[in-house]
């Protein structure tokens, strides 16, 4: 195959568990998935790219969107937070507490930092963006000292009133880069956003551009590291929450969280089903996430996870049957067919119902003997049963009637005022004739060859 | 299996409300969903009054907040009736009211889904925050609107799932799951009393009657201070089972008709309105509710004894110019035989968010100095800890009124099993280079001078265990 350099494009989506790709060859486009590690990536892509002429790599635009699971694992445990005095546990407090069937405390979802590397310094800018107190060099002294003692490399300067006045981060700013310490200051980013953001939202953004900085700027190493060869000058562009982007600044990290969504064609409102996630795309645009820390500032496409999920895992319920729980067990160490767990997840039964084995990437993934092992365990449920006698394709079938009830349930919940509910995503298709089926009087449509819909180039193809 | 499916259903069209009941042409309570455990007691009858008052037809839209039907002053409850399958389904819901003090009796404000605008506006014009209270009406006036059309749509496509004999056989099902509950649990009598808030005190009794499991509140004396209407005592002793069996059991009829609540009228468990102890409802029902949760760990299982919720501390600022907010700073948790009592969180159900201190600062004539956890030392020692409560200082820039409506709550709480004394709440204004504390009864007003410095201490929750030496 001989092309002219410049005729590819690469489009990449990094998610949880699977990484899309696809090529742009002139009006071609060619897809591949498969189940990533930082230690593979590099080396996944090159295979990939094997056809690709020496520097005739175009274009190359990243997603990202795996850190999202990193959340939950105190990935900003080691960076230090420095407030104004008085407020350092402001965000903790802030955090909204979780509930389920009365429980007798509230709590909070783990912090994403660690609560002994808050520290406050005296300084406050009123509301107007007056110096009310001025910050002074000794105290900063004195806490970069001590920080160097417990070896923290990374910090977050947060201050109230810093979008009003940035004088004070700024010059606290400069002190610790001129420490060694590498400084993410809370009003740092697009003008006119920051300005009307509050200190919440700017200030878990910034915590979050300082936790991903690591791994981001890693991932992103490697995927340059394997793109040398096939481009003459690698240039790595982001989709954001926006749009997409020619270089993803520190201050902008967490903006690619949910640059996959913005990959969804924009023209409509979309149900995009994929093998991580079950998302409802809107066609309005916010300003902010609701993460389980509080509301983080960051511009994007309007979308809500739905209640029901693919990693949803599966458990005796209580009338005799197999329950859909609420728990999201996501891809750690992810469904019983991909030979590595033992716990049944909602993926399960789409792979009993023979769904998944029909997808690009996945036959690799589904490991023979897993379908006698999720049969056992159905079965082993349903001598559960005392007053029922049931088999394990039953139960299959059972879950499968309820995970399309409660699938078709939301989706006219959510799009009410529509007739058309349209899918998209990998699993899109297998869904559809049975919701049909399920809803005879609901209009449910197929957006064609959207399997591959998160990287921005089968967007761009899509829309062709 | 298919009452499976109407049960998920159900769940499912309540979700995107903050509390709500789903009932049948005969009353039977299908679904609910509760955010403070009195709703359990209280949705179902609004429901009950207004249907017994006024024909309510499909695409009728009540509203109401007027005690005497079970409705809260500070909630403005819906209830709808929606039509389909020659079936009547009464929905009702509940949404939050910040600051209106109007007490609103039953009334229609729609009609075949069409709002009465001309009521709506006379309505609203005796509120304090008309612009909101006519926005917050709309709003849940479209979404009840829109849970019929759900409704109509999965009607028209799934007729079997909502037929009457499904509907029974979810509201039976769920009864002898129940009772299938309760055969495995030994069968006995556990008697506690708790004394709080002083010289307030409650005895409480569970044991079984056939296939009732009976709480008993005989021995309760009557009191001036406190008082729970019969529903919202309903409501607390549903949820502290549910807790106790800690199993998603459907909130319906078919569960509802296995608790029986005995609240004597000699007792401050049958009060008439909840009107008069308005605040009270939720820490009061969250305290015998946790009450009702040890009574059943006595009988069922070891003494994992579990200590209620201090208050919170609930005020208003207000200046000259009218303006005002609202904020609620929450106190710091007890531990229990399990884990240290968590810092400064609020209670789960009527803890609001706080709001952002820059918009504060911006809208408000104040200055925040603080507003952080209570130092380290404040909490209170055990095996476990008490959680930290807040300290919250600010300075008003003009003279201000604060009014504080906390309820009860804000004093010592003992620890359990030898655990230290959770500390109290305090405030205090630091006035003209003089700081004065000022004695926090369950409600209050205090003016302050321009330049004061208010400080608000929330309480500390008690430790549990004796610290062995």
């Amino acid at each position: 195959m001989q092309r002219n350099p410049g005729e590819y494009n690469l489009s990449l989506s990094i998610g949880e568990y699977f990484a899309e790709a696809t090529l742009q060859i002139g009006k071609n486009y060619k897809n591949h998935r498969w189940s990533w590690n930082k230690s593979r990536l590099g080396q996944n892509l090159k295979e990939f790219l094997n056809e690709i002429p020496t520097g005739a790599l175009n274009t190359t635009q990243v997603s990202l969107r795996y850190f999202e699971s990193l959340f939950d694992h105190q990935i900003g445990s080691q960076i230090a937070q420095i407030t104004t005095r008085g407020f350092e546990n402001w965000l903790e407090i802030k955090m909204p507490a979780s509930f389920e069937y009365f429980p007798l405390k509230p709590h909070r979802h783990e912090a994403i930092t660690n609560p002994d590397l808050i520290f406050g310094v005296t300084e406050k800018i009123n509301h107007d963006g007056e110096v009310q107190i001025p910050l002074e060099n000794p105290e900063l002294e004195f806490l970069a000292e001590k920080l160097k003692l417990m070896k923290v490399e990374k910090l977050c300067i947060n201050f109230l009133h810093s979008n009003k006045n940035s004088e004070h981060e700024l010059k606290a700013g400069n002190f610790f880069k001129s420490k060694g310490f590498r400084v993410f200051l809370s009003h740092q980013g697009e003008n006119n956003i920051i300005t009307l953001a509050n200190e919440q939202q700017r200030w878990l953004r910034n915590i979050f551009n300082a936790s991903l900085s690591g791994s981001i700027e890693e991932v992103t190493g490697e995927i340059q590291a394997a793109l040398q060869s096939h481009s003459s000058e690698v240039k790595i562009g982001f989709s954001t929450g926006q749009s997409e982007r020619t270089s993803l600044a520190e201050e902008n990290y967490i903006d690619s969280l949910m640059g996959s969504w913005t990959n969804l064609p924009m023209k409509e409102s979309l149900f995009y089903l994929g093998l991580e996630k079950f998302v409802y795309a809107t066609n309005e645009k916010t300003t902010t996430w609701n993460s389980p820390w509080g509301e983080v500032l960051l511009p994007a496409r309007k979308v809500q996870y739905m209640r029901i999920q693919p990693t949803l895992s599966l458990e005796p319920g209580l009338f005799t049957e197999v329950h859909i729980s609420r728990e999201e067990l996501g891809y750690s160490p992810g469904p019983m067919c991909f030979g590595r767990s033992r716990r049944p997840l909602l993926l399960d039964v789409l792979n009993a119902k023979g769904i998944l084995s029909q997808l690009s990437g996945m036959s690799s993934q589904i490991n023979t003997s897993s379908l006698t092992r999720f049969a056992e365990t159905m079965t082993a449920y349903a001598r559960q049963f005392k007053e029922r006698s049931v088999t394990s394709e039953i139960l299959v079938n059972e879950l499968f009637e309820r995970c399309l009830l409660r699938l078709g349930t939301e989706m006219i919940s959510l799009n009410s005022s529509k007739k058309q509910m349209t899918l998209c995503g990998p699993l899109a298709e297998a869904f559809l004739l049975p919701l049909k089926k399920y809803f005879p009087n609901v209009e449910f449509t197929l957006l064609p060859n959207s399997e591959f819909l998160l990287t921005s180039h089968s967007t761009e193809g899509l829309a062709k | 299996m298919s009452y499976v499916l109407l049960n998920d259903s159900l769940q499912l069209l309540l979700s995107p409300f903050q509390t709500g009941a789903i009932l049948n042409e005969e009353g039977k309570v299908l679904s609910l969903k509760a955010i403070a455990p009195s709703d359990i007691g209280h949705l179902p009858l609004i429901a009950q009054n207004i249907r017994r008052y006024f024909p309510v037809q499909g695409g009728d839209i009540f509203i109401v907040n007027e005690p005497a039907t079970g409705a809260r002053t500070d909630r403005l409850s819906f209830l709808t009736a929606c039509k389909f399958l020659d079936q009547m389904w009464y929905v009702v819901i509940g949404t939050d009211l910040c600051s209106t003090s109007l007490r609103i009796p039953p009334t229609p404000i729609a009609q075949k889904w069409q709002v009465n605008q001309d009521l709506l506006t006379a309505l609203s014009t005796g509120a304090r925050d008309s612009a909101y209270l006519k926005a917050t009406v709309l709003d849940q006036i479209e979404s009840l609107t829109n849970l019929d059309r759900i409704l109509q749509t999965l009607a028209t496509n799934r007729p079997q799932l909502f037929s009457k004999s499904k509907q029974s056989e979810l509201l039976t099902q769920t009864h002898k799951l129940v009772q299938k509950i309760f055969q495995d649990v030994p069968h006995g009598e556990s008697k506690l009393e708790l004394k709080f808030e002083g010289n307030q005190s409650v005895s409480l009794k569970i044991g079984f009657d056939k296939e009732l499991m009976v709480f008993d509140f005989s021995g309760t004396p009557l009191s001036k201070q406190v008082g729970l209407t019969p529903a919202a005592a309903f409501g607390s002793c549903t949820s502290a089972l549910t807790k106790f069996l800690d199993k998603p059991i459907p909130l319906n009829s078919g569960f509802f008709e296995c608790i029986s609540v005995s609240t004597p009228a000699q007792s401050w468990f049958n009060i008439k309105l909840q009107e008069q102890k308005k605040s009270q409802l939720d820490p009061l029902s969250d305290l015998i509710s946790t009450l009702g949760f040890n009574c059943l760990n006595r009988l069922y299982r070891d003494n994992i004894n579990q200590q209620h919720l201090q208050g919170q501390l609930t005020f208003k600022v207000s200046f000259a110019d009218q303006k005002f907010f609202h904020m609620t700073l929450p106190s710091g948790l007890s531990a229990d035989s399990q884990k240290p009592g968590e810092d400064s969180v609020s209670n789960w159900f009527y803890g609001k968010s706080l709001a952002s201190l820059e918009e504060l600062e911006t809208n408000y004539p104040i200055q925040i100095i603080e507003l952080q956890k209570h130092s380290k030392d404040s909490s209170s020692k055990g095996l476990h800890n008490g959680g930290r409560g807040l300290v919250f200082k600010l300075k008003v820039l003009t003279d201000a009124k604060i009014e504080w409506t906390s309820g009860f709550g804000l004093r010592h709480i003992s620890g359990l099993s030898g655990g230290g004394v959770g500390s109290a709440a305090e405030m205090r204004i630091y006035d003209s280079e003089k700081e004065t504390s000022v004695e926090l009864s369950p409600e209050g007003t205090v003016n302050l001078n321009k330049d004061s410095v208010l400080t608000l201490v929330t309480a500390s929750g008690a430790g549990w265990g004796k610290i062995n030496t």
